[in-house]
């Protein structure tokens, strides 16, 4: 790595006065485990590295008429969190599935979205849980959904003087069930070949609502808006779940690579959305979140 | 990897060629370039800076018009840049042509072939597509913008610009800057011949530390002076 | 350069260190403890394994300024004296390594995993172990360790 200043401000508005005092020179760092292997190769040089190891405040989760998850929660806070998993399993089970137990000891919800690799599981169990993302700044603080967050390969809408700070998700109403499948060919601590999140809401046996997101189908995470659109309102038969999925072809870009070519990814997209459409159906049929 | 992008110039094809092969004019109209010179020899330097996200590539390198085909308006142009901090390149290819659709409009397609090796060959080559599809219909536009009508580019996928440069402020480094050893080659130059040509005033001591005083502040001086003012007109 | 102050295998350690030095090269090297390895440097092989406050973390990816006032936990700080700590034992005697580079490493994640799952299923110490690679033994023979170590089958 080339050399840098690490610094570790006490609150919350020292390290924003960091960003604003050094600009592109500076990172945040939280977990560590996705930018120290980017500096590792030199694709990433900040001159000033900013450690937010205490800011305690941002690593508590709480529920109040819905989730409030501190932005350096650990992945492996979310798997285990008797509040996550109670009232959004379907992130304590992306949480889980992600990596290695060594980067989930580390790595954090807020590094992970502001990190913003589509390949990553976390993003789209958010957009299917139609997460908030709260951020700081010296001009205050914000809220913005997590649909449009993320802009780019790496891309977000932080600024460069933003810290993000809280991730807010409502509570799911009764009767909806989740799904979160990670296709994984290979070996089983690798970036997905595609990803799915789910979330279904049924009522009088029609669905009410659903949301489907995607992960490594895009340059972003990808909301499948065409398959809720084909869903909402629909009896949830089998063939209308598999005709909504197939409308998943049209709209995912994969990256080609060696978790599968795009053409693989674009069909087993097409798959698993059925599949986790199917499984969180299930889920909210048996009347509950259920984990 | 393969891209192709077109676009109408309200401009007649002639004028347009003209325009083209200016290279260095031409190198303007790519988003990121920086520092064209030319080599000789229809060879022109330059650097390509592209970032995507967090990471920011500089790619230092050249190009060159390989052919020229006045008559049918075509031109192949080379080029081929590295980074040498993270150890990795690109080679393009790219294929202009002109084609005069009606009085005063040429439609311009660029066709290229882009290589990535090396790191970028690693991970870049899927990822960047969107980057260099954005870089390409970028081009076409900033060109059209020369001629001071909008073009009518039929954009792919969403009118987006390509991703702005943003031109990092150069970290504190040790080191030198700018050339000011040049300024002070020349003040120690010019310390070594007064000193040989000038006689010491009687009341300095002739102790050699004096020499090597008056050598040290006119090269400082000259160092100082290089980085601060600028050559006298005369020169 | 920065001076830190951390506690490792239990004793308080104070030096000053260049702020990007990493906790793997701070172990190996300001502290010569070479029992931690280094196989592939971006955290995926599991070789560079230690507890950070008792949690396992890759030591290739952390900056040592990161441990600054935590409890670092190394394959040198586990035996007590003469003392083999269980896991070791059983690694022993259940033929848990072959060369032996990937075992510190192992042996710590397994540890992690005992402390938070005293008595896993077979199931489950794959799954926790799952990031610990290994050239030689094929698993089998990790997971028996695990296993005879939970099941206090060792000889110590």
């Amino acid at each position: 790595m080339n050399p840098f200043t690490y610094t570790e401000p006490a609150t919350i508005d020292e390290a924003i006065a960091t960003l604003s005092r050094y600009g592109e020179e500076a990172k945040l760092i939280a977990g560590g485990t996705g930018l120290i292997n980017l500096m590792k190769q030199r694709l990433v040089n900040p001159g000033y590295l900013v450690g937010l190891r205490r800011l305690s405040e941002l690593t508590k989760i709480s529920f109040d008429r819905g989730l409030r998850i501190g932005a350096l929660c650990t992945h492996r806070t979310l798997e285990t969190s008797a509040l996550v998993r109670e009232h959004a399993p379907l992130l304590a089970e992306a949480a889980r599935q992600v990596a290695t137990i060594r980067i989930r000891t580390m790595a954090t919800i807020g590094g992970a979205v502001a990190h913003a690799d589509p390949n990553q599981d976390l993003p789209p169990a958010l957009i299917a849980l139609d997460a908030r993302v709260k951020l700081r700044s010296p001009r205050g603080e914000r809220e913005v959904p997590i649909d449009s967050f993320f802009t780019g390969y790496y891309e977000t809408l932080i600024q460069p003087d933003e810290i993000v700070t809280e991730l807010a998700i409502a509570s799911a109403p009764p009767a909806s069930g989740h799904a979160f499948l990670k296709f994984l060919p290979q070996t089983a601590d690798d970036y997905a070949t595609v990803g799915v999140a789910a979330m279904v809401t049924i009522d009088r046996g029609r669905i009410a609502d659903v949301r489907v997101a995607l992960g490594a189908a895009a340059s972003t995470p990808l909301r499948a808006t065409v398959v809720e659109s084909a869903l909402r309102g629909q009896e949830p038969t089998a063939r209308r779940l598999a005709e909504a999925a197939a409308l998943v072809a049209d709209i995912v870009d994969p990256i080609a690579d060696f978790r599968g070519s795009a053409e693989y990814k674009r069909d087993m997209a097409v798959v698993f959305v059925r599949r986790a459409l199917a499984q969180a159906v299930t889920r909210a049929q048996a009347g509950g979140r259920g984990v | 990897m393969n891209f192709e992008q077109r676009c109408v110039i309200p401009v007649a094809p002639g004028e347009l060629w003209r325009f083209l092969m200016d290279v260095p004019q031409m190198a303007t109209c790519v988003p990121g370039v920086e520092n064209v010179t030319a080599d000789g020899n229809d060879q022109y330097r330059g650097a390509l800076k592209v970032k995507l996200g967090p990471i920011s590539i500089t790619l230092n390198g050249m190009m060159t018009i390989q052919e020229r085909d006045e008559g049918n308006w075509r031109a192949v142009g080379r080029a081929e840049g590295n980074d040498r901090r993270i150890g990795g390149g690109a080679r393009v290819t790219a294929t202009m042509s002109l084609v005069e659709n009606a009085p005063n409009q040429t439609e311009m397609l660029v066709q290229a072939e882009v290589r990535f090796l090396g790191k970028l060959g690693e991970f870049g080559e899927p990822l960047i597509r969107k980057q260099a599809d954005a870089t390409v219909a970028a081009f076409a536009r900033n060109v059209a913008a020369r001629f001071e009508t909008p073009a009518v580019v039929p954009s792919p996928g969403g009118e987006q610009p390509a991703p702005a440069i943003t031109p990092t402020a150069p970290p504190e480094q040790a080191g030198v800057r700018g050339y000011p050893w040049i300024g002070a080659s020349l003040g120690l130059l010019l310390a070594i011949v007064a000193l040989a040509v000038f006689p010491m005033p009687a009341w300095i001591s002739s102790a050699s530390w004096t020499d090597a005083a008056f050598a040290a502040v006119l090269t400082a001086a000259g160092a100082l002076a290089e980085r601060g003012l600028r050559p006298p007109a005369s020169r | 350069m920065r001076k830190i102050q951390l506690r490792v295998n239990g004793e308080t350690i104070a030096r000053e260190v260049p702020d990007q030095r990493l906790l793997v090269d701070f172990l190996r090297y300001d502290l010569g403890l070479t029992g931690t390895k280094e196989g592939c440097s971006v955290g995926v092989c599991g070789a560079c394994t230690v507890l950070l406050d008792g949690q396992p973390v890759s030591s290739c990816l952390a900056l040592v300024a990161m441990a600054e006032g935590c409890e670092v936990t190394t394959i040198e700080g586990l035996a007590q004296g003469d003392r083999l700590h269980p896991l070791q034992q059983a690694f022993i005697e259940y033929g848990g390594f072959q060369c032996g580079i990937c075992t510190p490493g192992q042996i710590m994640a397994s540890k992690a995993l005992l402390d938070a799952n005293p008595h896993p299923t077979r199931d489950q110490i794959r799954e926790w172990m799952m990031g610990n690679l290994c050239r030689c033994t094929g698993y089998y023979k990790i997971i028996e360790s695990i296993q005879a170590a939970a099941e206090g089958k060792t000889g110590s």
